[in-house]
């Protein structure tokens, strides 16, 4: 009798539930399916020095799925299949900063999370960003400093915001690191902006008294017009900045002084531009002694360095300081300690047996991770000892199924972090 | 509830001549614009076969032929326009109809001895009712549709999609077919929200008329506010304060709080104010 008298409300409900609820898990089973599951196969070596290790890239189908992922020995994680509310967090991978969140959440709110605007200690938790508050009339943009300076004892904040003092027309401004020493709070700062027609790269480090919210130090690391050459361009970059809220003191510096040529292409018609890296030194600049220390580089590494503008990676770790470059399929460690400056030791490791061309270097805890990018559906890793050249594990990344019949993606993986 | 049953089976009966219409219409051009984009396909193919070039060639300079060369065209996306547009008008004539057809029903509708927020439950639950319906229909017709063009296109012409790829190269489904299942319920809880204060709106213009009309522009102004109020929060004088997981569940409350003084206020005024 009901049936009867209700069946188009029977019958339509009964459709929608029955449609959705297939269209549903139907979905979640091609999301799940979408993505190979992909795990470390250890080539030699003992797997232990990938704990705590996360490799992190991005993952691209033919078809146009692609998703960033994280690697760890556990497995694989795709962005695209973590759930609605995992996907709310900002940033994936999560680095340094948003992990501050869990300890923090209230100090955190309002940030930027890039972990070179940190500095974490024990007694304080500091902020610095850099943030865009007017745009002039020739669209260059006016930036001032958020500084936000938490007390752990107290669990007292103290934020104030500042202009940044001697900085006039400038193109872009990033927050290299901040450091808290006693009462002070040490900021440095990149500066890029057009002096007499050419971009230059200048380095601040701001000293600022925390109680007052003033700036009582203002220094500039490189005179900007010695790099305001007509014929010459120059960066000036840290290596060891990114992605750490580093608590040490020392900085690694490198400023490359190039040209670019015209090349003239063999059909007359087209001229490429060729950019020739002439100068590259390396400095340590030390926040609480105010010193910045040129470092030594012996003659044979010095032209392979200019040769290899790009395949170059920087680190301090501790009480030394690593440069690092790949050349001919050979991984250059040159390792200076931090109390005398001077090269202590030098490891090479040959890539060419993994065939490892572009790779991602990274060192962590005296080890050198080195991951292949070479946008296959598999990637080599290396690690190293720095400290005695030891050859420690040798692996790959692959996928667990049978990967004969998904070889239409590629793996990009551009980062070795410290979970 | 089962006086509310009985009122949305009878809403439903009411509109069920159209709304099938509805549904006929679009499984009806959806499948001649497929039979006839793929048989000038096929013609086209047959024509360059006929002049002698490779299938290597025509799959080249003509292309494949996919369920996204069907989506782009009237033949699939105009009826569901017109069922958007159809629909949107009944969640106004759903209500004028009792007034302005044969011997004011709406007389008789509010005489039942129910309480008369029923009448709004019912006609808010058939709306959305046939909203769910033609987007669940529509999926299985997507399917019917991508069968018929397996027959219909030889394999080596033929680009086969799957429905998430359909429903992904295809604009505005992405919001009707979302990939999680809460996203789904976030967009439709916002449509069915939108609804609800229309209807309120609705009954302001039945109990005050004109004046009425003014009254409901402002209901639904207020209440769009209180809906979004964490956003402007968010962006003006709090400035990034709120993590997104505390903006979620801060708009999840303040669309509860409109939904529910949506339903209050309709109550009040089915109660208190309506004019017959």
């Amino acid at each position: 009798m009901v049936l009867k008298r209700f069946w188009k409300l029977i019958a339509l409900a009964i459709t929608i539930v029955a449609i959705l609820v297939t269209y549903f898990i139907h979905t979640a089973l091609v999301v799940a399916s979408q993505f190979p599951d992909l795990e470390i196969k250890t080539i030699s070596g003992d797997k232990s020095v990938l704990e705590h290790i996360a490799i992190t890239g991005d993952y691209y189908q033919e078809e146009g799925n692609s998703s960033p992922l994280i690697v760890t020995l556990e497995g694989s994680t795709y962005y695209e299949e973590l759930s609605y509310f995992e996907k709310l967090e900002p940033y994936f991978p999560p680095n340094e900063a948003t992990k501050l969140k869990d300890n923090y959440r209230n100090f955190m709110r309002g940030k930027m999370y890039n972990p070179s605007s940190f500095f974490d200690n024990e007694e304080h938790l500091a902020y610095v960003g850099a943030e865009i508050s007017d745009w002039s009339t020739n669209y260059l943009p006016e930036y001032y400093l958020e500084v936000d300076v938490l007390n752990k004892e107290t669990n007292k904040s103290h934020s104030f915001q500042t202009d940044l003092p001697g900085v006039e027309e400038v193109n872009h401004v990033d927050v290299l690191k901040a450091q808290v020493v006693k009462e002070n709070l040490y900021v440095i700062v990149k500066l890029n902006y057009l002096l007499a027609d050419q971009y230059v790269d200048e380095i601040k480090v701001y000293t600022m008294d925390i109680s007052s919210g003033q700036i009582v130090g203002d220094q500039t690391l490189f005179d900007p017009s010695e790099q305001s050459n007509k014929d010459r361009w120059s960066h000036l970059s840290f290596l060891n900045h990114h992605s750490e809220i580093g608590s040490g003191d020392n900085l690694l510096l490198v400023k490359d002084i190039g040209r670019d040529l015209e090349v003239n292409q063999t059909d007359g018609f087209t001229d490429e531009i060729k950019s020739e890296l002439l100068e590259r030194a390396f400095y340590i600049y030390n926040i609480s002694t105010n010193q910045l220390q040129e470092l030594q580089i012996p003659e044979e590494h010095y032209e392979k360095l200019l040769l290899n503008e790009f395949n170059l990676s920087g680190f301090v770790f501790d009480t030394h300081a690593y440069i690092s470059y790949v050349d001919e399929g050979n991984l250059v460690v040159l390792s200076y300690s931090l109390e005398n400056y001077k090269l202590e030791s030098q490891q090479t490791y040959s890539l060419k047996e993994l065939d490892m061309e572009d790779s991602n270097i990274k060192i962590i805890d005296n080890k050198i991770y080195a991951v292949e990018n070479d946008m296959k559906n598999t990637a080599k890793i290396f690690v190293g000892d720095v400290t005695t050249g030891e050859v420690l594990y040798k692996g790959e990344i692959v996928s667990k199924q049978n990967s004969d019949d998904r070889n239409d993606y590629s793996l990009n993986f551009y980062s070795v972090k410290k979970n | 509830m089962k006086n509310f049953l009985k009122l949305t089976n009878f809403e439903l009966n009411r509109f069920s001549k159209i709304y099938i219409t509805l549904i006929g219409l679009t499984l009806v051009m959806q499948t001649i614009g497929m039979i006839l984009l793929s048989s000038s396909y096929m013609s086209d193919v047959e024509e360059q076969l006929a002049m002698g070039n490779s299938m290597e060639w025509i799959t080249i300079n003509l292309g494949t032929f996919s369920f996204s060369s069907l989506t782009r065209t009237f033949w699939f996306g105009g009826p569901i326009i017109i069922a958007i547009v159809t629909l949107l008008i009944y969640v106004f004539f759903i209500w004028y109809r009792d007034w302005f057809g044969k011997n004011t029903f709406i007389y008789r509708l509010l005489m039942i001895p129910t309480a008369r927020i029923n009448l709004f439950f019912a006609k808010a639950s058939t709306i959305f009712l046939m909203v769910l319906g033609l987007i669940s229909l529509q999926l299985v017709f997507i399917l019917l549709e991508n069968e018929l063009l397996k027959i219909l296109v030889s394999d080596a012409f033929r680009e086969d999609q799957s429905l998430k790829q359909i429903i992904f190269n295809f604009d505005y489904m992405g919001v009707l077919y979302p990939n999680s299942i809460i996203q789904f319920f976030i967009n439709y809880g916002i449509g069915f929200m939108a609804v609800f204060v229309i209807f309120t709106g609705i009954l302001f213009e039945r109990c005050y008329r004109l004046k009425g009309i003014l009254f409901g522009i402002l209901f639904a102004g207020v209440s769009l506010l209180i809906f979004i109020s964490p956003i402007l929060l968010q962006v003006t004088i709090l400035n990034e304060f709120f993590y997104p997981i505390e903006i979620f569940i801060l708009m999840a409350i303040t669309g509860l709080v409109v939904i529910s003084g949506s339903i209050w206020m309709s109550h009040y005024l089915l109660n208190k104010k309506i004019r017959v």
